[in-house]
């Protein structure tokens, strides 16, 4: 553990030096540059070639990415996907291959789980295999736009199983491409047809490995907003102190003082809230949904009293506080809404664990 | 019966180990009736009642678990001490006003001379002396070092002149230590004295006042040409403020303790039983807003003690710690009124189903919590400052 520890700590220092350097400014440019820094194997565990850092290493990471706020694919191409694939057995004819691929970048396996607007949970499924062949639709399917392959959650005989869809194969078809850094959109699978070894789980097994890299993407996720509302309100800070009105910096006002402070509590709950979350694994559904609510609100909250205090200059592009409240509401509404996930916390948390916590 | 604790013991165990034995005591020793429940939330031990649960605490070795062990206490590292608040949480403990333990105790060792020391540290423990604190004054609150209270001194005594106000306990408590002015420097954190005078000193008028809960925890007190002997001053003439400055270590982080808002929590999820509203979808959002906020802040608070635990350190996390829980208490008490509809007519006792609440006392108990030990507004200035935001 303490040695696991030393490892995110390393880890977190090259990242923020090369958050800070990076000139990177999109997906595009970032994946191949995060791969050659072999960040891409953080989430696989060493029987399958990856460095065994799980999410707690991604969290690292991902909190960096926001504080920047760098439009990353991170959790959607690296850190679901990743723990679907630590749940295939290394006999699997295809696994070697695909997690080689992965780690390298020029794999990006995307999940495709969610059927219904607002779906928490990822048990209910309507997508069938049957006699190898799959139909069903799938929303807000992460990096849909450019992924080369999905990770397909669908039933066969009532028994839930992951695919391995090709997106080239025939009946892919891919609408609705939204226009986000995230690159969501619709997945349509129409008589798809399934190899064998394209089966990667199956039965238990299945269930298992989504709900965790579900409950892993959340928490990645988390730690990004925090880092989102972290990184808002140190330039917010930068600001302030700078801005000189009535011949004196707007930092001295107290409606700004006040309100910074009031920011930084939130912040500071926010990363109190997932790093709590990574104490426990495998995660805690209520340690998570926790932190996904705190996190989200947070940053969305940050982003926007940023944009107020930047004056006019917050409304514009160039300042660049929109790229904080654009991502913070698109992340902070995937995967379970702020309000979805304190439902979840207050049917999961006993009384009990809350005075006694 | 439980074994009676010897300090050498107790910081023997384990953590583990420490726990059940200080939670076997209380089962033992508490007096239940002293018990916090959905119709007295905050209580507060009060004059005889909070001296017979000293003594039986010093009686039995577990009594000033902050204080070092050459001056009677505990000595009990901060993790054990958690654990003793955790263990007084649990049972739902009244809460205890005891400035002998908490202020002027580690003052004295600090700054009291050797004979302040052995005199008063003993009697602190034993419950012989109770302490007021006499800091505020009329036109001293946020701004405290702008205090007037005068203390001249003539010969072998100060004559002490002036008001305290928002004391608390006053009425109940055989002492008080108080900041006089002594002087009147260049700056007005100077010429500030510590002083301990004896409440039943001829001059001293005490009149509590009534609060907006209905109580009268709270007193001015009058000083009409006090005698103080002068060795009474603690620390250097002129040097109070410093003095008082200092005081505050732990204090700072048990004004973040989430035990209160946990307390009313429980009411809101009582109350929300007996008043039918689980199927509500906006009261249950507000309870799983103020429940998500009080888990979180519940990990905060523990990952500053942690880092207390490890660091020593308290730093300006405190004023966070503070500022957080006293307005998270005062949302939830607020929140128990407003689901409670028509219940809140009642500002006295009322029964809601079949649990006896009285809604107004534990709404108007919190409104103190933002207001006492460093307002909120004083803490949001200290946070900001630590922020690097410039003053005005």
């Amino acid at each position: 553990m303490q040695e696991q520890d030393e490892f995110i700590g390393m880890l977190e220092d090259s990242a923020r030096r090369f958050v800070l350097d990076s000139s990177c400014k999109d997906h595009a440019s970032l994946w191949p540059a995060i791969a050659e820094l072999g960040w891409l194997g953080l989430c696989l565990p060493e029987s399958h070639g990856g460095t065994g850092l799980g999410v707690s290493g991604a969290s690292a990471l991902t909190r960096l990415f926001g504080q920047a706020a760098l439009p990353n694919r991170f959790s959607s191409y690296c850190v679901i996907p990743s723990h679907i694939l630590s749940h295939v057995t290394t006999a699997h004819p295809i696994i070697k291959d695909l997690c080689e691929e992965l780690i390298l970048g020029s794999a990006l396996l995307t999940l495709a789980w969610q059927e219904h607007e607002g779906q928490f949970s990822p048990d209910r499924i309507d997508t069938k295999l049957n006699n190898g062949t799959l139909n069903g639709s799938k929303l807000f399917v992460a990096g849909a736009d450019i992924a080369t392959q999905f990770l397909v959650t669908a039933k066969q005989d009532n028994e839930q199983v992951v695919l391995l869809i090709n997106r080239e194969a025939e009946g892919v078809r891919i609408e609705q491409v939204y226009e986000s850094d995230g690159g969501f959109a619709t997945v349509h699978f129409t008589d798809v047809t399934v190899d064998e070894s394209a089966l990667l789980l199956s039965a238990e097994n299945a269930s298992i490995a989504v709900t965790n890299s579900i409950e892993a993407g959340r928490i990645a996720i988390s730690a990004e907003l925090e880092g989102l509302a972290h990184g808002c309100l140190e330039a917010t800070l930068e600001f302030v102190k700078t801005r000189n009105q009535f011949k004196q910096a707007i930092g001295s006002f107290q409606s700004i003082r006040h309100r910074c402070v009031d920011l930084l509590i939130a912040t500071r709950l926010s990363e109190s809230s997932w790093r709590k979350a990574l104490t426990k694994l495998p995660l805690d559904e209520a340690q998570v949904s926790a932190a996904k609510a705190r996190c989200g609100e947070t940053a969305i909250k940050v982003a926007k009293e940023s944009i107020q205090m930047h004056g006019a200059m917050g409304f514009t592009e160039e300042a660049g506080i929109g790229r904080y409240l654009r991502a913070a509401m698109a992340q902070s509404g995937w995967l379970g809404s702020p309000r979805q996930h304190r439902e979840r916390l207050m049917n999961t948390i006993s009384p009990k664990e809350l005075i006694h916590a | 019966m439980p074994e009676i604790s010897t300090r050498k013991n107790l910081n023997a165990l384990t953590d583990d180990a420490f726990r059940i034995r200080f939670r076997e005591w209380l089962a033992e020793y508490y007096p239940k009736k002293w018990t916090q429940s959905h119709h007295r939330p905050h209580l507060r031990f009060h004059g005889e009642e909070m001296r017979a649960w000293l003594k039986t605490l010093n009686d039995h070795g577990w009594r000033a678990p902050d204080w070092p062990q050459e001056y009677g206490g505990l000595g009990l590292s901060f993790r054990k001490l958690l654990i003793y608040k955790e263990e007084l949480n649990r049972i739902n403990a009244g809460r205890i006003v005891d400035n002998g333990e908490t202020q002027l105790g580690p003052t004295i060792m600090k700054f009291g001379t050797d004979k302040q020391k052995a005199y008063y540290l003993p009697r602190i423990l034993n419950s012989d002396d109770h302490w007021a604190q006499g800091y505020s004054e009329p036109n001293a609150g946020s701004d405290l070092a702008s205090l007037s209270t005068k203390a001249d001194l003539q010969g072998d005594n100060f004559i002490v002149n002036g008001q305290k106000t928002w004391t608390t306990f006053a009425n109940e408590c055989t002492q008080i230590y108080m900041l006089v002015r002594t002087g009147r420097f260049e700056k007005k954190q100077q010429g500030i004295s510590f002083l301990l005078i004896d409440l039943k000193t001829p001059g001293i008028t005490i009149n509590p006042i009534q609060n907006i809960a209905g109580e009268s925890e709270l007193c001015e007190v009058f000083f009409d040409d006090v005698v103080v002997p002068k060795e009474n001053l603690v620390g250097e003439l002129h040097q109070g403020w410093t003095i008082a400055k200092s005081l505050l270590g732990h204090e700072r982080i048990w004004l973040g303790d989430p035990s209160m808002a946990i307390r009313a929590l429980a009411l809101s999820q009582q109350l929300v039983i007996e008043l039918n509203k689980q199927s509500d979808p906006v009261v249950m959002d507000q309870l799983a807003v103020l429940t998500a906020d009080l888990h979180d802040y519940q990990g905060l608070y523990a990952d500053t003690c942690d880092r207390v635990a490890d660091t020593g350190e308290i730093g300006s996390e405190a004023s966070m710690l503070k500022v957080y829980a006293s307005e998270l208490l005062q949302r939830i008490s607020e929140f128990n009124v407003e689901i409670a509809g028509e219940y809140a007519v009642a500002s006295g006792d009322i029964m809601v189903g079949k649990t006896n609440i009285n809604l107004m006392w534990q709404v108007m108990m919190t409104r103190p919590t933002t207001i006492y030990a460093g307002c909120n507004e004083v803490q949001r200035d200290i946070l900001a400052a630590g922020m690097g935001l410039p003053r005005a």
